[in-house]
């Protein structure tokens, strides 16, 4: 693709796509969700309607004061200065229209209600006269009139039932208009608002509301008098506001901290316009996912969309800071990198969350299009060509002080998962403000319902409201309940009190009518069953949900529910989903490491431990950061786990085959990844903190993990000449620590562990050493090697073989004479300095290249040890003069004979042909000093025999035929200890 | 239940207005509170043609409580102290603890604060209109201005001169009931033998 062609396709793509989100929406218009229920998905239809739609629309306010007048007072000013309108009717009181239309209700189905003391009565004839005398008593000398006219009541039936029914709200009493409750000498008057469905659904409008319920409240505070509210629309409106608060500071902070993060990296604020349009691109690919896949959206999901601004810019970094000719590379990386996340996706996908699957669907599909854009529409890195100056960081190794600290850190981090616990409390998924907590459990506690075992009836499966008032009627739930078949009995208990009044009319009327003088006393008509339709406020108020009955209740009823009717604790169900969910999704977590391995060993083979182990390391560290913090690790931290998973896969991708050139775009790409995750730490919801926490302390570790595994310059450049795939300078560390904590035994242990399964998972090692024993022997040697090169505590024994050569060798030693050792590769020689009565210092020629860490971690430690290495790549002329005084110094020097480098001289010996390197024999006749040939062969556990043999010095031919003779027996004898594997 | 709310607010209120009453007014109230009397009571109940008439004997311990009997025509005797309320006839005795009524606390704070001295304690639960005549004739009529009374009672009107001699009460169904009072004693607390009640 041209320049200009690509410059057109930057223009076009961004205006087809907002094109695209245009038609979605015109097509298939979003909602925005907020509520808690919508936060939970399918888990929340567990839960009956009626309870979720309980509150949806409700808001209880509370006014609080020690003073009754001045809580009645700032109640009456309250109600009067609330927000009304078409979508919000506010309920203040409880006395007025409500009582009236109350009390016309029953007197217009007034047939077959009775007290429960009156149905009693009613039963017996003696009971019926009964009535019909206190009736009359009541009419002559009661101080009070009835409630209703004799016309309407002339036995006082309906009288006594409105008298006797329960308080409609528990804990809560009709009192100078309000319902009111005093605890601890406080006075506590509710109002409650009601809001229209269509307000509810409005995020803005809610927010709207609320303000304007704030400047209600504030215009009649007075010192001493509380005004607070909750409900699901508070809880909404806050959270609402809060969602956009944070939606609008973290994608200024992100933005800012991209831009500036470009112009110090570039130099340069021209590619500025190129990372703007893959933000731009990825938002908008994003949001059509949104717009086609989902019908509606929650309002955290586009709190945790702010994180893509972080993530997309990585391939725009990586793509943009490439080092020249790694294009294949890079892009390579990319695509590797854009899958590992985007598998780490496929978990969020499948989730049960609706918050985790749109947040996947925007991520992955903001992915692609940022690395469309990077690879088709970004100039290629010729044409780019960043400045070469950048980024210093690049070409810095990590320093050893910093690896250290690091270390030291991430094990201390470690430490802490013994007290990592997991857990499924319901505040992982929301924690209301503290205001609104602490109203919330005001209101429970006045209400009766602050009982952990208080929960809520729900009576439904018919739209018969008779049939649903029978089976609520049945349960035999406790007097205190406030159910509203005690309100509306059911039309059967209403047509058998109907009949048993017929019967008291029948007797009675006659003589009521003439001892009160009384015309008419017309028998009530018969009961008609309740119909929706024409059910009191006071129904629709506190039973009534979507044709549903709903009663708060403790304890649950007694017997078995019929079909229909359930007990809900709703906090109790949340928490029991959650933890399922937290307990499928550890297993999930686990098979998606062991399925990435899988890809990952298949890719790349026995790399897979490298690749892997940064993911480990940072999983434990964020689960070691929250045991350390207290804070339980939750269903979120583990979602969070599996992007953590991926994202560090692609670190240890780009670092590990990108070396050195890779490390600038991968640290960009870490600053932008916790500039876009890291700030969530900082958000109000605990959903997307939790992803914050997880990732702000997760990615870090994988990066420096991933440093330190495979970034150092050899590892990259010097990769193909490595002899030493598999070792890592914190694989050596470990080692070291279990030598000095455990001893050498247990570091035997481990080597021979390490090569076991380094022989199983590697078919090329199988190859080189078709035995096991040989590369379990050969490890162990190395543990020996690493523990005498760096002077350990504990070394393995080495003795002689007790040949007169090896006395006179021991007597040249200790006399001070300076002696040449030809070595070889069979046993391991570096053991030699353990040798007893041996003072003398060993100066060894070693290959660097192709065993760079474990010589970069003895040189960490040869100042304790007796053998100075030298790298043999260094060899000249200077040499000689070196290697001159340390022999008359009394030193030893090292030098392996059959190293084929340089010249090379071939002896044959029992028909087998021996490269060896002439200039070894050379340089050691040249110095005149006595010349051996030593091999420690390991003779048992932590113990080796060190075969000695006095080389002639008349000329380099013989001492070299000499030196592949006494070679070849050795081999002959210990062919598993002969550890050359190159030729 | 009803009857002992508003029975109480009734009794509190007339206490209460004695404090601010003029001097005549303020005595007959005061001395109602601990006498005792015959009474009777002449009903017309909406819908009906005749009257009921009921006598009995009305016993007040100031601070204790009232003992409302009916003699006539049937025999009942209602007890209410501070704390609950006792209905005895021919079928026994029930008794109702007041704690148990939604309004009784309400009314029991405020006619505690107008017995300690608060007159403004009862603002906005009754209006009140004070008439006097002649021979030092006086007249209160209360009138709820709480919705819940004003749908079971219009009106109180307390009527006396050195002793209150009348009170009647009407309905908001139109239905009105006299109650005239003979003084039979101060301070005798005659049915109150039975310390019991």
């Amino acid at each position: 693709m041209s320049g200009r062609v690509r410059i057109v396709a930057a223009l076009v793509a961004p205006a087809a796509l907002a094109v695209l989100c245009a038609a979605l929406w015109l097509l298939c218009p979003v909602s925005v969700k907020t509520s808690l229920f919508d936060l939970v998905g399918d888990a929340a239809e567990q839960i009956p309607t009626a309870v979720r739609e309980q509150s949806a629309n409700v808001v209880p306010v509370v006014i609080s004061s020690q003073d009754l007048d001045q809580t009645v007072r700032v109640a009456t000013a309250l109600s009067l200065v609330l927000p009304t309108n078409d979508c919000i009717a506010v309920r203040t009181r409880v006395d007025g229209e409500f009582l009236e239309s109350t009390l016309d209700f029953y007197v217009t189905n007034r047939a077959g209600l009775a007290s429960a003391a009156a149905e009693g009565l009613l039963s017996t004839e003696q009971g019926r006269a009964k009535i019909a005398r206190l009736a009359v008593k009541r009419a002559y000398s009661s101080l009070v009139p009835s409630l209703f006219t004799q016309e309407v009541d002339p036995f006082g039936l309906l009288d006594e039932f409105v008298t006797s029914m329960p308080h409609t709200y528990s804990g809560w009493a009709p009192r100078r208009g309000f319902l009111m409750a005093e605890r601890d000498g406080v006075c506590h008057a509710l109002l409650v608002m009601v809001l229209k469905r269509q307000l509810v659904g409005d995020v803005d409008a809610l927010i709207d509301f609320k303000a304007r319920f704030d400047k209600a409240c504030a215009s009649v505070a007075e010192p001493g008098a509380e005004i607070v509210a909750c409900g699901v629309p508070m809880h909404t409106a806050t959270a609402a506001s809060r969602c956009k608060a944070e939606i609008g500071w973290l994608t200024l902070f992100s933005a800012l901290f991209i831009a500036a993060l470009s112009i110090v990296a570039f130099r340069s604020a021209k590619w500025l316009c190129w990372i703007a349009l893959s933000l731009v691109l990825s938002a908008l690919a994003g949001s059509a996912a949104l717009l086609s896949l989902f019908g509606s959206v929650h309002i955290m999901t586009l709190v945790f969309g702010t994180t893509l601004l972080g993530l997309v810019i990585d391939y725009a970094f990586h793509w943009l800071l490439q080092a020249p000719g790694r294009r294949r590379a890079v892009t390579k990386g990319l695509v590797i990198s854009f899958l590992t996340t985007e598998v780490s996706l496929v978990p969020l996908a499948l989730s049960s969350l609706p918050v985790l699957r749109q947040s996947a669907a925007f991520l992955g599909f903001g992915l692609a299009a940022s690395l469309a854009a990077v690879l088709l529409l970004y100039p290629r890195p010729a044409e780019a060509e960043p400045p070469s100056a950048v980024g210093d960081i690049a070409r810095r190794r990590a320093s050893k002080t910093v690896g250290i600290v690091f270390l030291v850190t991430l094990l201390a981090v470690l430490a802490g998962l013994p007290f990592a616990r997991f857990g499924t409390d319901v505040s992982a998924l929301y924690v209301p403000s503290r205001d609104l907590m602490r109203t919330e459990r005001l209101l429970a506690e006045l209400s009766g319902g602050a009982d952990a075992d208080c929960g809520i009836v729900v009576t439904e499966g018919s739209d018969d409201l008779e049939e649903l008032l029978a089976k609520e009627d049945s349960l035999g739930l406790p007097d205190n309940v406030a159910r509203l078949s005690r309100f509306l009995p059911p039309i059967a208990e209403r047509r058998m009190v109907a009949d048993d009044v017929a019967k008291l009319y029948a007797e009675r009327s006659a003589a009521h009518a003439e001892l009160l003088g009384l015309k008419t006393m017309p028998l009530p008509p018969r009961p008609e069953p309740w119909s929706w339709e024409r059910l009191p406020p006071i129904a629709d108020r506190a039973f009534v949900y979507r044709r549903s009955l709903v009663v708060p209740s403790t304890p649950a009823p007694q017997c078995v529910l019929p079909e229909g009717v359930s007990f809900c604790r709703p906090k109790a169900l949340l928490e029991s989903v959650l933890s399922e969910w937290t307990h499928e999704t550890r297993i999930r977590l686990c098979v998606a490491l062991v399925l990435m391995a899988v890809i990952l060993a298949v890719v790349f083979g026995r790399l897979v431990f490298i690749l892997v182990l940064p993911s480990m390391l940072a999983l434990g560290a964020v689960f070691g950061v929250l045991g350390l913090m207290g804070e339980k690790v939750n269903l979120f931290h583990l979602l969070a786990g599996f992007l953590l998973t991926g994202m560090s896969v692609d670190y240890t991708v780009f670092l590990f085959f990108g070396g050195r050139a890779a490390l600038k775009g991968a640290a960009c790409s870490l600053l932008t990844s916790l500039a876009g995750f890291g700030a969530l730490v900082f958000v109000s919801f605990p959903v997307v903190r939790a992803f914050g926490v997880a990732l702000g302390v997760g990615l870090p570790v994988a990066f420096l993990s991933a440093i330190v595994l495979g970034t150092r310059d050899r590892v990259s450049e010097h990769d193909d000449r490595r002899t030493e795939h598999a070792a890592t300078p914190l694989g050596l560390s470990v080692l070291w620590f279990c030598y000095c904590l455990l001893g050498l035994r247990v570091l035997h242990f481990l080597a021979g562990a390490v090569g076991f399964f380094a022989w199983v998972c590697s078919r090329s090692l199988r190859h080189a050493s078709p035995r096991l024993a040989k590369t379990v022997g050969f490890t162990r040697s190395l543990a020996d090697k690493l523990v005498v090169m760096a002077g350990g505590r504990r070394l393995p024994r080495v003795e002689t073989d007790g040949s007169p050569d090896a006395k006179a060798f021991m007597d040249d030693v200790r006399e001070g004479k300076g002696v040449f050792v030809l070595s070889s590769h069979v046993g391991t020689i570096e053991v030699l300095a353990a040798l007893g009565e041996c003072r003398a210092t060993f100066h060894a020629w070693m290959e660097f290249e192709r065993t760079s860490v474990f010589n970069a971690f003895y040189l960490g430690h040869a100042r304790r040890g007796k053998v100075r290495i030298h790298p043999v790549s260094e060899f000249g002329p200077e040499t000689v003069f070196f290697a001159g005084d340390a022999l008359d110094a009394g030193d030893c020097l090292l030098m392996a004979g059959d190293r084929s480098f340089g010249r090379i001289r071939r002896e044959r010996v029992g028909g087998r042909e021996i490269e060896l390197a002439e200039g070894a024999f050379r340089f050691a006749r040249a110095l005149g000093h006595p010349v051996y040939f030593v091999a420690c062969i390991e003779s048992g556990s932590c113990r080796y025999e060190a075969v000695v043999r006095r080389l002639p010095s008349d000329d380099s031919r013989s001492m070299s035929a000499a030196y592949a003779h006494e070679l070849a027996a050795l081999v002959d004898r210990h062919p598993d200890q002969w550890f050359i594997w190159n030729g | 239940m009803k009857n002992a709310a508003f029975f109480l607010a009734l009794v509190a209120a007339s206490c209460a207005w004695s404090l601010v009453m003029p001097s005549s007014c303020e005595s007959a109230l005061r001395r109602a509170l601990d006498a005792d009397a015959s009474w009777v009571m002449e009903r017309r109940i909406a819908g009906s043609d005749r009257t009921l008439v009921s006598t009995g004997v009305v016993s007040c311990a100031a601070m204790r409580g009232v003992i409302w009997d009916v003699r006539h025509p049937f025999p009942e005797t209602i007890s209410m102290t501070t704390n609950s309320m006792s209905f005895a006839d021919e079928d026994g005795v029930r008794v109702k603890q007041l704690s148990e009524l939604p309004h009784y606390a309400d009314i029991r704070r405020e006619a505690d604060a107008f017995l300690s001295g608060d007159p403004r304690a009862f603002d906005g639960a009754v209006d009140v209109e004070t008439r006097f005549g002649a021979d030092g004739e006086w007249a209160l009529t209360f009138k709820p201005s709480v919705r819940q009374i004003k749908r079971l009672l219009e009106s109180v009107e307390v009527c006396g001169t050195d002793v209150v001699s009348r009170v009647v009460l009407r309905t908001a169904d139109g239905g009105v009931s006299t109650i005239r009072f003979v003084e039979l004693g101060r301070g005798t607390h005659s049915l109150w033998k039975d310390d019991c009640r």
